[in-house]
């Protein structure tokens, strides 16, 4: 019942928001109406920045370009060659998509401060060309008489105007939700979430941050194009930094990361200054302050602050789960068919002048257990991280089968069926259980945008038989708590099973554990003996760095042992309990006795 | 010619030492003040007023902004960074942004749109040299810009203080267990950072007129230069300053004002994308 409610809510608030759209300007005036276009449209910029700064976690400085782009394409095409409010619009869309991509190109590399640089700088390059390139642009003048758009031939008035933008602003919120919703919204959470997990679940975070960038791009460039035609004219002063700024507030004041925070933030921050109208010098410092003051009281925003609770994605299917039966626990894991071992030949590894691996090689064979012991500092974990691609070896081959990997990128790795869990539990942590668990399979990825954008039929299909295959692979770890809690509340002992079932969801041929059983209690050493156990037997081989010699001498098919950077041993459980030197190094004497 | 340059080697020190204050902050606490720009038009403004509406001497003006900016830099961090810092880039961006831009505008409400100059007998009279006019001031600022930069790598180097911070930039958490006071040292970051801004300001004060507005595009610039020479490399900020304030004066003499900025900023993105850690910099191993 009340998943039905929920499911015809967002058809019945966007047809509400119609017909108000329709009766409304009679009651408030012209001059209200053309306010509440302007939040409009400010609702569709800050979708697209939301998409950015709210879900995938990077500021952007320079929005307003984009911004400037979709307007002026759309203003230039229409004065100049005749083109209309509608005909223009993908001209519009997609100039600021390209903008978008060809700066998120080479900027996603970087992050943090250096990704508000080059956007700050794009922001202002766009500026100056606009005051310079009079020919074209209209100079400082800017572009006027940008004609009215029109429907069915009909001019539209201000009034019918304010109806169509609503209309589209309604529109791109169903799309926002629909794509959050997909596969391509746990994408995108997961890359803000934890970079290094979604690279180890086989991720490309550029490529993930730069699709993020441009569908951004997109969006403002969209309401640019709404802003020019709403006003009938433009000029270069609607696109300083300042613009930029505003976006921004109205993305973090409503809530950043929620889909409905652009919805209640863009029509604040367009009252706001109607409000302040009396005190026009004090209107940037209100501004200031309120930034800092929501930064302070508001810190998730409107929006986030009053759905508190709520994970960072809503479910696509179920809104509620029934807990999960341990009898499914028996149905087998995917079968990896291909019997190709992995193998790691002459790996050197140096940090500065330290050097952490001398020439370490050995193989995988499939399906098999095959521990890395060590002291502290042998450079086991240096040892994974080099084998998954986090570091390129200074000398030395990965190889998987004959095909030598080394050096490619860890999300290629892991799609090449190498998977791995980390010392600490990388999850999701604002993404529910199985939210992370469906994140981790890898054709999810490959949904199409209209897929996602549409929320067809098949992508339903698929999504129902992923839930299934998540569910069965968290009941084959034996996880038994709550699916829809929030990753970052469950226990460790949990963290470690959600982590594993996320990593089988790549199908791995193997999977690289950094010591799975460290924080672990005597029986949860116990079932992840037994997991392990179970992994075997669906063919999937186990690279394991562990320090609990019970555990490792209990399911090793072999050892190898590492010391100070070199190979000091290899062989089976009773070999390398027998091995003097190991016993000297590692192990100690009442390990044999 | 040879007057853009010179010109230009002064305006670029400015930026060094502007961008100098980008990296102090980010090498202890891994955050940026955004404030920057508005820092140095405070330290201008605070000059003016001190020297020419109450006719102190310079030397006591430039005391008086470069101590009061300090204090602004330890209030700034306390209030719209460190409640923030732990939240990720989004919200110390915007809080010190915003700082910045509350400053801007109180500034233009208390002090007037317009801006003012400052009288001063170093920029009286051009000199001239090979045909090229100059102000002293011009020739002063290199050389007041490097005497601070080897002081304070000599401070750094040498003094406890300046280990500290260095602790606190190489690794917070042992920074912390060796009995440092990370929150201390990241506060001093800041009033170094904002000092540093406003001695840019009492320089440039004079040479460009001071008001309200003066600081915004020069704070990010200066950003830019830090950026190009690598956030975490003093020198290569010291020499992308010069680098930078050089290149713009000589295309600002031959192509105009607005085609500067185009040139600039634009450098500062192929940069970024053919060396993501500034000219300078070297690419870091993450941490897995």
């Amino acid at each position: 019942m009340l998943v039905q409610i929920k499911r015809w809510s967002w058809i019945v608030l966007t047809t509400l928001s119609l017909v108000a759209a329709w009766f409304l300007p009679a009651y408030i005036g012209r001059y209200y109406t053309q306010m509440l276009s302007l939040s409009a449209i400010l609702v569709i910029a800050s979708h697209g920045l939301n998409l950015l700064a709210g879900y995938i976690g990077q500021v952007s400085l320079g929005h307003a370009a984009f911004y400037a782009i979709g307007a002026y394409a759309g203003a230039l095409m229409a004065t100049k060659i005749g083109f209309g409010f509608w005909s223009a619009m993908p001209f519009s869309i997609v100039l600021a998509a390209l903008a978008g991509l060809l700066i998120a190109l080479p900027s996603f590399k970087l992050d943090g401060p250096y990704l508000s640089m080059v956007t700050i700088a794009f922001g202002i390059i766009v500026h100056s060309i606009l005051v310079e390139w009079a020919d074209l642009t209209g100079g400082t003048q800017g572009v006027l008489n940008i004609p009215r758009p029109t429907l069915l031939g009909q001019r539209l008035l201000i009034e019918k105007q304010f109806v169509v933008i609503v209309a589209i602003a309604a529109l791109a919120t169903l799309l926002m939700r629909n794509l959050i919703r997909s596969p391509w919204g746990r994408n995108f959470v997961a890359v803000r979430e934890n970079p290094i997990a979604a690279e180890a679940i086989g991720l490309s975070t550029q490529r993930v941050k730069t699709i993020a960038f441009t569908i951004s791009a997109a969006l403002v460039g969209l309401a640019g194009h709404l802003f020019a035609f709403m006003q009938g004219f433009i000029s270069p002063e609607a696109f300083e930094f300042d613009t930029s700024i505003f976006f921004l507030t109205s993305v973090i004041f409503g809530g950043a990361g929620t889909l409905l925070g652009p919805l209640a933030g863009a029509p604040i921050m367009t009252f706001l200054p109607e409000l302040l109208q009396g005190f026009v010098d004090y209107r940037l410092i209100i501004y200031g302050t309120l930034i800092v003051l929501s930064l302070y009281v508001l810190p998730r925003g409107i929006v986030g602050t009053v759905f508190r609770r709520q994970s960072a994605l809503p479910d696509l299917i179920f809104d509620r789960l029934p807990k999960l039966t341990t009898s499914t626990a028996a149905l087998p894991v995917h079968q990896v068919s291909d019997d190709v071992p992995v193998a790691l030949h002459g790996i050197h590894m140096t940090f500065g002048g330290v050097k952490a691996l001398r020439g370490i090689g050995f193989s995988v064979a499939p399906g098999s257990v095959h521990a890395l012991i060590g002291p502290n500092g042998a450079g086991k974990t240096v040892l994974l991280n080099v084998l998954c691609g986090f570091y390129a070896p200074t000398s030395g081959q990965v190889t998987l089968g004959k095909v030598a990997i080394t050096g490619l990128t860890p999300y290629a790795i892991a799609r090449r069926g190498i998977a791995r869990t980390f010392q600490t539990p990388q999850l999701f942590g604002e993404m529910t259980v199985l939210q992370n668990v469906l994140a981790g399979f890898p054709e999810q990825g490959r949904c199409g945008l209209l897929h996602a954008l549409l929320r067809t039929p098949r992508l339903m299909a698929e999504e129902a038989e992923r839930n299934a295959k998540a569910r069965n692979l968290l009941a084959f770890t034996g996880y038994d708590g709550d699916l829809a809690a929030k990753a970052k509340s469950l226990p460790l002992g949990h963290q470690r099973l959600v982590e594993i079932a996320r990593a089988l969801a790549l199908s791995p041929r193997l999977l690289v554990m950094d010591e799975p059983a460290a924080g672990l209690n005597p029986k949860e050493i116990d079932d992840l003996d037994r997991l392990i156990a179970r992994m075997r037997t669906c063919n999937i081989a186990v690279l394991l760095v562990e320090h609990h010699m019970d555990l490792v001498m209990a399911i090793s098919d072999r050892i190898t042992v590492l010391d100070h950077g070199e190979k000091l041993a290899e062989g089976t459980p009773a070999e390398i309990q027998g091995d003097p030197r190991v016993i000297a190094a590692y192990l100690g004497e009442e390990e044999v006795n | 010619m040879i007057q853009l340059i010179l010109s230009g080697l002064a305006l670029g020190c400015i930026y060094s030492l502007i961008a100098l204050g980008y990296h102090v902050t980010f090498v202890t606490s891994k955050t940026l003040n955004f404030a920057q720009g508005s820092a140095m038009m405070l330290g201008a403004v605070i000059m003016l007023i001190v020297t020419v509406d109450f006719g102190y001497p310079a030397y006591f003006g430039i005391f008086v902004a470069i101590a009061l900016l300090g204090l602004f830099g330890v209030v700034l961090e306390r209030l719209a960074v460190r409640p923030f810092a732990h939240r990720g880039s989004v919200a110390w961006v915007l809080s010190t942004l915003a700082v910045g831009i509350v400053v801007e505008n109180v500034v233009q409400l208390v002090f007037g749109k317009s801006p003012r100059g400052i009288e001063s007998s170093l920029v009286a009279q051009p000199l001239k040299i090979a045909g090229a006019g100059i102000y002293p001031l011009e020739l002063i600022i290199p050389v007041v810009v490097l005497v601070i930069v080897f002081a304070a790598r000599i401070l750094y180097a040498k003094s406890m203080v300046g280990r500290a911070l260095r602790a606190t930039a190489y690794d917070r958490e042992a920074a912390l267990a060796m009995g440092i006071d990370v929150n201390k040292m990241n506060g001093l970051s800041y009033a170094l950072s904002s000092m540093l801004a406003a001695i840019g300001g009492v320089l440039l004060g004079p040479l460009i007129g001071v008001g309200g507005q003066m600081g915004f595009l020069i704070g990010l610039k200066a950003f830019a230069v830090a950026i190009i020479g690598g956030l975490q490399y003093p020198v290569g900020i010291l020499v992308a300053g010069l680098g930078y304030g050089i290149a713009e004066n000589m295309i600002g003499g031959y192509f105009g004002s607005s085609a500067k900025e185009i040139f600039g900023f634009g450098l500062v993105i192929l940069v970024l994308f053919l060396r993501p850690s500034g000219l300078f910099g070297r690419t870091k191993l993450r941490r897995v």
